[in-house]
């Protein structure tokens, strides 16, 4: 099989992708997402091979380059719709709820004075504010009190716009630690818990969060499966809480990241999205 | 293969199997940088993004 693979950045994940695939004498068109010239005027050419396997860093890189190969005519994995859902916490958990999979309870607004009306009544003056767009943990913010609140909401609303849509969700009460599970097409192939960062709330393992083997079976299987459905058919991290009233997804990741996965979870990520690339490519 | 540190001049050990993009660290002085190109064993590196607000999953 010939594919093309985008990227920024080259990761342990890039790597171990670009190995499996050459054991399988599979030709790789490797592309730079900085280096592609995305001129409208011009044909793609025959270089990209069957399929592309998007793979980039960058949000904002991804999106754009895939937008690009696919009017081209280009099949890309995961596809613009997904990364456009995934991408944004908001557009992904209405997709969620949308879809009847459980998800922490979550308000919207744009404005400073309607994001303490809903910090004080909705939730009680405890919420988590995230950015829409980021990961890796990045600028959440665990709010416990009214001062605090209007502390960071005066801050966003002096940093880049997209900051001043304030998504809110309530602080979810469970053990120090949540599940990512490894979605690819209509199948959960592993996962791991990751547990808090010694010292943080957080549990991103992008800042030193701990990992270890997790079981995807039965309920937990289920919602997983139902929550990669409602944002699409692609590849998948699925990450859950384990509330007090049960599991709860929130966050559904595109350019999924799985070094921990193979390491302790011991599943062959890479060769099951290639298998995936090839069943997408027929 | 090595290459120069063009912050401190330092060795920068570069593996054989490096491929384009991928980012190696100078032991000395820590500067982060990306192979920019490799073209027929010669190895073109710049200094490495800063991690920006999109990077991630």
């Amino acid at each position: 099989m010939n594919f093309s693979l985008i990227f920024d950045n080259i990761r342990l994940e890039e790597k171990l992708i670009l190995k499996a695939a050459q054991d399988r004498n599979y030709k790789v068109n490797m592309v730079s997402v900085n280096s592609m010239n995305m001129d409208f005027d011009s044909s793609l050419g025959d270089s990209y091979g069957r399929i592309t396997l998007q793979r980039s860093t960058s949000y904002y890189r991804g999106l754009h380059s895939t937008a690009y190969l696919e009017y081209k005519g280009q099949k890309v994995v995961n596809d613009l719709q997904i990364q456009l859902i995934a991408g944004n916490k908001m557009f992904t958990s209405l997709a969620l709820m949308k879809n009847g999979v459980p998800t922490p309870r979550t308000s919207v607004s744009t404005s400073r004075e309607v994001a303490l009306e809903q910090f004080s009544g909705k939730f009680g003056e405890s919420a988590v504010l995230k950015p829409v767009t980021g990961s890796w943990g990045r600028m959440l913010a665990l709010m416990n009190d009214r001062a605090a609140a209007m502390a960071v909401l005066e801050d966003r609303e002096y940093m880049y716009p997209l900051y001043s849509i304030f998504y809110m969700q309530e602080y979810v009460k469970r053990p120090p630690r949540d599940i990512r599970a490894f979605v690819v097409g209509d199948r959960v192939i592993g996962g791991i818990y990751r547990y808090e960062a010694p010292g943080d709330w957080r549990t991103n393992t992008a800042i030193s969060g701990r990992a270890e083997k997790c079981k995807i079976e039965g309920e937990l299987e289920d919602i997983v499966l139902k929550a990669a459905k409602s944002i699409g058919y692609g590849i998948f991290g699925v990450d859950v809480m384990e509330s007090e009233k049960g599991y709860t997804v929130h966050e559904v990741n595109s350019t999924t990241e799985f070094k921990n996965t193979v390491r302790v979870g011991q599943v062959d990520v890479p060769g099951e999205i290639l298998n995936f690339l090839e069943e997408e490519a027929r | 293969m090595e290459a120069e540190c063009e912050m401190c001049g330092g060795n920068i050990a570069v593996p054989e199997d490096v491929i384009q993009g991928e980012i190696l660290a100078c032991p000395d002085c820590g500067l982060d940088f990306e192979i920019q190109s490799l073209t027929s064993g010669h190895i073109s590196l710049r200094p490495a993004e800063a991690i920006k607000e999109d990077w991630g999953e």
